[in-house]
C-alpha cells in the first residue's frame, strides 16, 4: 500500500460561530441557520442534512431571527435592517429599513402574505410580501418596552407580542392590543430585574405558550388572559421554543443546554381533559441553547457551542433505519484549506482574512485581512502555488505571490471589472487560467499572464440554470472543467474548444466532492448520501459494479460526507477521499469488500502473514487515527498533509457556559 | 471650714451686686461682637486660603496629565485643517510642516493627516464618527450580554467545565493544568531587572 509521511498540522485556529436563528421550511425541507457572524447556511434534510448553500455574512452585520415566506427567505438583525436572500446567487437581495431601531424578531403568517417585526421602539410593524419586495403596512400600537419575540396565529388575524414583563395579545386588522398578560418576576434576589420574554407561540386554540429569562414555561389562555399552567424548568434562561406542526409537542431550549419536551396529554389514560405535561428532556448542548426547530420526526437545536445537532423521536421513527440517527454537525461541507501542492504551502480561510502558511514553519508566513465589509466566499492557491485569488458578496482579488528566502510576498494582480462577485474560485493546472463561476451557472475564463489577467470567455450550461456551482474542478491535463451545483446537476466542459461537453446523469443526491482524475478523462464525484461514481459520458464500468454490488452499510452510515478527493501521482488506481474523522484510500485494482466484512480492517491486516492479507484486503482502506479532520492533501513530494481542529481546542474557546453543581463535585 | 462657708453665704446674701457702670458694659459688649465678627472673617478668610490651594493643587495635577501645550495646539490645529478641500492639501501640508519645524524634530504626520506620530512614542488618530444607528446597536447587544452574561448570571469558565469532566473515579489533571500567564506585572519586572543586571556587568567588564 505504502507508507506516506504525514504532515499534521494544528494550528488553524478556526472558531465555528456560534448558531442565533433556526427557520424550517416544511414544505422543501430544508432548514436555514443563521450565525453570529451574520453567516446563512441551507441545509437540505431530504438529502443526509447536507450543507447546501452558504451565504456570507458582513461586518456590522447581526442576525437575530429569520424566517421563510414560502420560498423566500427573511432575515434581521440588531442594524435595524430586515434583509431578503437570493437564494440562487447566495447574497442579499436587498436590505429594507425597518426605522424602529434594532429588530428583535421577525415572522410570516401562515399564508406567507405578510411579515411582522418586533422593534427596540416598542412597535410591532406589519410589511406586505409583494413581487420582488416587500411593503410597509402599518404600526401596532406602541408598547413601552422592546418587543423581544412575535408570534402568528394560524389563522392570521392575532398576533402574540412578547416584551419585558408581559405579554400583548394584538388584532391585526385594527392593530389595537385586546389582552395583556403580566409575567411574574423571578423569585428570590432578582425580583428587582425585569423579566424578558424571550420567546412566545400562538397556538390555534387561543392558548399562548412563553419562555423568559426567569427560567419558567408559562401557558395562557388568550382570550380570558389568564394563566393556566406554569412550569419552572430551569434556573437560567429558557431562550427558545418551539412547537410541532400538529401543536401536540412543544420544544424549550434553555441556557444550561438542555432542551425540554411537553406534549399535550392527559394526565391519567382514563381521563379526557389534555393539558401540557413535561415529557423529556434532552441534553444536546453544553453551552445555551439559542434556536430550536420542531419536525415532525426529530428536534433540531443549535446554540453557543456551535453544533447543530438533530436528535430524532423514537417513537415517530422506524428504529434503526437513516432517519433514526442522531446527527452532529459541527464543521461546514466544503474545505477551507487549501493547498499549494508543488511548493508545500497551504491556504488558511477565516471569514475577515486569509492566512497562508508554508510546511515546516511554525508561524504565519503571510496574513491579508479583507478590504470592506462582507466576508470571504472562497479562496484558492493554484497548484504551483504562485497566485492566490479569493472572493466576497462585492469584490474579487486576485494576487501573485514571490517567495524571498523565508518570506512571502503578494502583489495585487488587476481583474476586469465584468467580474464583481464569483461564488467559486478554481486555478488550473498549469496556474495559466482563473475559472470563477458567476451567476445563472455560467463560468468565467480569464488568462493569466505576469502582470494582468485578461477575460477570454464565459463558459455557460445548455439550458439555462440558475442555481449557484459550489464546487469545481479541473483536470491535471488541462483539457476538462467540471462544475457541480446545489440543484445536483455536474457539468464537463472542454477547454481546448471552450464550449460546454455534457452533463452527467442527474442524482438525487448532491455531490459534496468532485475531482477530475489526473490520467484519463474520469470524473469522481462522492454524493452526500455517500455513493459515488466515476463519468466519462457515461458511468465507467468500476461504479457500475459498486452500483451493483452496493456500499458497505458502515460506509453508509456515516455521519459528515466527503469533502474533499484527490488523486495520487504515482498510482492512479488509488483514489484519496476524507470527511470529518477518517480518511480513506480507495484502490480500485483490488475487490470490492464484502457486506458482511468489515470495512475499517487495516488493523487487523497489518496482524495477518502475506497469504491471509491477500484475502482479506479490499479497495477501502480507512485510516482512523486523525480526527476533526478539516483537510487530507497529497503534495507533490508523496507527503501527506493532515489539518485537524481538535474539538477541545474550540471549547476552550467558546463563551461562558453556566455554572451548574454536579453531584460529587 | 463652718467659716469658709458662712463667709460665702454671706458674701453673696448681704452684699448688693456690684454697679457696673454703663459704658463698661457697653464697651465689653461691643468688643464681644467684634470679636466674634473678627473670628468668623479669619475663619472665612482660612476657609478659602485652603480651598485656593486645593484648587491650585488640582489644576497642577490635571496640568501634567495633559500632553504639553505646543502638541495640544497641533491637534486642535489639525480637525479644522482636514475640512478643507483636497485641492488645498498641498498648501494644507506645507503649513502643517513649517509649524512642526517650530515644534520639534521626531515628529512624523501621516499622508491623510488622521495618524501623527509624535514625540514621546505617542500616537494620535481622529476616530470614526459615531453615528445614532451604531449607538443603538451597540445598546441592543449591550442589553443581551447584560442579561446573559451580566451580574447575577451565575456563570463560570469552560475551563472550569472541562476539568469537571476529568474528575471521576479516573482523575485526569484538569484542563488547564499549569497556568503560564500567572503574576504578568512581577514576572516583567523581573525581566526588566535581569536586563538591567546584565547591562550592569557588562558595563563593568567592558
Amino acid at each position: 500500500m505504502g507508507e506516506f509521511k504525514v504532515h499534521r498540522v494544528r494550528f488553524f485556529d478556526y472558531m465555528p460561530s456560534a448558531i442565533s436563528a433556526m427557520a424550517f421550511n416544511v414544505h422543501t425541507e430544508r432548514l436555514a441557520v443563521a450565525r453570529a457572524d451574520g453567516t446563512v447556511e441551507i441545509y437540505n434534510f431530504a438529502d443526509n442534512c447536507f450543507q447546501e448553500k452558504v451565504i456570507p455574512g458582513k461586518d456590522g452585520r447581526t442576525v437575530e431571527a429569520l424566517c421563510w415566506a414560502g420560498q423566500r427567505l427573511f432575515s434581521t438583525g440588531l442594524n435595524g435592517e430586515i434583509v431578503e436572500y437570493d437564494l440562487e446567487n447566495l447574497r442579499s437581495k436587498y436590505t429594507v429599513e425597518a426605522y424602529g431601531g434594532p429588530v428583535w424578531t421577525i415572522s410570516s403568517n401562515s399564508q406567507g402574505t405578510q411579515l411582522a417585526v418586533g422593534c427596540e421602539d416598542g412597535t410591532v410593524k406589519i410589511f406586505e410580501l409583494v413581487e420582488d419586495s416587500i411593503q410597509f403596512q402599518s404600526n401596532f400600537d406602541r408598547l413601552k418596552s422592546r418587543v423581544l419575540s412575535l408570534s402568528w396565529h394560524p389563522s392570521g388575524t392575532q398576533i402574540a407580542a412578547g416584551t419585558m414583563d408581559m405579554i400583548r395579545v394584538f388584532n391585526v386588522t385594527t392593530g389595537h392590543a385586546t389582552q395583556r398578560m403580566m409575567v411574574d418576576r423571578a423569585a428570590g434576589a432578582n425580583k428587582k430585574k425585569e423579566v424578558a420574554v424571550w420567546s412566545v407561540v400562538f397556538l390555534s386554540d387561543n392558548t399562548v405558550i412563553s419562555g423568559d429569562s426567569a427560567g419558567k414555561v408559562q401557558v395562557w389562555d388568550s382570550q380570558m388572559g389568564t394563566l393556566i399552567r406554569t412550569h419552572l424548568v430551569t434556573k437560567w434562561d429558557v431562550m427558545a421554543l418551539a412547537v410541532s406542526r400538529d401543536e401536540s409537542s412543544l420544544l424549550a431550549g434553555t441556557s444550561e443546554g438542555s432542551v425540554v419536551q411537553f406534549q399535550f396529554i392527559s394526565a391519567r389514560l382514563d381521563q379526557p381533559d389534555k393539558e401540557w405535561q413535561r415529557t423529556r428532556t434532552l441534553r444536546s448542548h453544553s453551552h445555551d441553547v439559542r434556536a430550536l426547530v420542531h419536525t415532525d420526526t426529530a428536534a433540531v437545536s443549535g446554540g453557543n457551542d456551535a453544533h447543530l445537532v438533530v436528535r430524532p423521536f423514537m417513537e415517530k421513527v422506524v428504529k434503526g433505519s437513516k432517519e433514526s440517527a442522531p446527527c452532529k454537525i459541527t464543521f461546514p461541507h466544503r474545505s477551507l484549506v487549501s493547498c499549494g501542492k508543488k511548493a508545500g504551502i497551504l491556504l488558511f480561510q477565516f471569514p475577515e482574512r486569509l492566512e497562508v502558511w508554508r510546511l515546516g514553519e511554525t508561524h504565519c508566513v503571510y496574513a491579508c485581512s479583507l478590504q470592506g465589509d462582507d466576508h470571504i466566499c472562497c479562496s484558492t492557491l493554484s497548484p504551483c502555488g504562485g497566485w492566490l485569488a479569493y472572493a466576497s458578496a462585492s469584490s474579487v482579488r486576485l494576487f501573485q505571490l514571490q517567495y524571498d528566502n523565508d518570506s512571502i510576498a503578494l502583489t495585487k494582480v488587476k481583474l476586469p471589472k465584468v467580474l464583481r462577485w464569483a461564488n467559486q474560485l478554481c486555478f488550473s493546472a498549469d496556474s495559466s487560467r482563473l475559472f470563477a463561476s458567476f451567476s445563472q451557472s455560467s463560468v468565467l475564463v480569464f488568462a493569466l499572464s505576469k502582470s494582468e489577467a485578461k477575460y477570454v470567455h464565459t463558459l455557460k450550461p445548455k439550458s439555462g440554470e440558475t442555481t449557484a456551482v459550489h464546487l469545481m474542478s479541473t483536470s491535471d491535463d488541462g483539457q476538462w472543467l467540471a462544475t457541480a451545483n446545489s440543484d445536483c446537476e455536474v457539468h464537463v466542459y472542454n477547454l481546448k474548444k471552450l464550449k460546454y461537453h455534457c452533463t452527467v446523469p442527474v442524482y438525487g443526491s448532491c455531490p459534496s466532492a468532485m475531482a477530475i482524475h489526473p490520467t484519463g478523462s474520469n470524473v469522481v464525484m462522492v454524493h452526500a448520501d455517500q455513493k459515488y461514481s466515476l463519468e466519462q459520458k457515461e458511468y465507467t464500468e468500476w461504479s457500475r459494479s459498486l452500483a451493483k454490488k452496493g456500499l458497505h452499510g458502515s460506509w453508509l452510515n456515516r455521519v459528515a460526507p466527503v469533502t474533499h478527493v484527490s488523486f495520487s501521482a504515482s498510482n492512479p488506481d488509488y483514489i484519496i477521499l476524507h470527511d470529518m474523522n477518517m480518511f480513506c484510500i480507495i484502490d480500485k485494482s483490488l475487490p470490492l469488500p464484502e457486506k458482511d466484512s468489515d470495512l475499517c480492517n487495516q488493523n487487523q491486516l497489518r496482524s495477518m502473514n502475506e497469504a491471509a492479507r491477500v484475502k482479506d484486503s479490499h479497495a477501502f482502506k480507512i485510516c482512523e487515527m486523525f480526527k476533526n479532520l478539516l483537510c487530507v492533501g497529497l503534495m507533490e513530494d508523496h507527503s501527506l498533509v493532515v489539518v485537524e481542529r481538535p474539538l477541545l481546542d474550540i471549547a476552550t474557546r467558546l463563551p461562558a457556559p453556566v455554572r451548574q453543581k454536579k453531584f460529587a463535585t | 471650714m463652718s467659716e469658709e462657708f458662712s463667709l460665702a453665704l454671706d458674701t453673696s446674701e448681704d452684699e448688693a451686686p456690684e454697679e457696673v457702670p454703663l459704658e463698661a458694659s457697653r464697651a465689653a459688649a461691643q468688643q464681644s461682637r467684634a470679636a466674634a465678627v473678627e473670628s468668623t472673617r479669619r475663619e472665612k478668610l482660612q476657609l478659602k486660603e485652603k480651598r485656593r490651594k486645593r484648587h491650585e493643587l488640582f489644576q497642577e495635577q490635571k496640568k501634567r496629565r495633559l500632553l504639553p501645550d505646543d502638541v495640544l495646539e497641533e491637534i486642535e490645529a489639525a480637525p479644522p485643517q482636514k475640512k478643507k478641500p483636497n485641492e488645498d492639501e498641498g498648501e494644507e501640508e506645507s503649513e502643517e510642516e513649517s509649524d512642526d519645524e517650530g515644534v520639534g524634530s521626531g515628529e512624523e504626520i501621516d499622508a491623510s493627516g488622521k495618524i501623527r506620530n509624535l514625540q514621546g512614542g505617542y500616537t494620535v488618530k481622529l476616530v470614526n464618527e459615531l453615528t445614532l444607528a451604531a449607538a443603538q446597536q451597540r445598546a441592543a447587544a449591550g442589553f443581551v450580554q447584560d442579561r446573559l452574561y451580566g451580574q447575577g448570571s451565575r456563570r463560570t469558565t469552560n475551563k472550569a467545565i472541562l476539568s469537571l469532566k476529568n474528575k471521576g473515579p479516573k482523575k485526569a489533571p484538569s484542563v488547564e493544568f499549569v497556568r503560564k500567564n500567572w503574576a504578568p506585572k512581577h514576572k516583567a519586572k523581573a525581566e526588566r531587572m535581569k536586563q538591567r543586571w546584565l547591562h550592569r556587568k557588562q558595563a563593568a567588564s567592558s
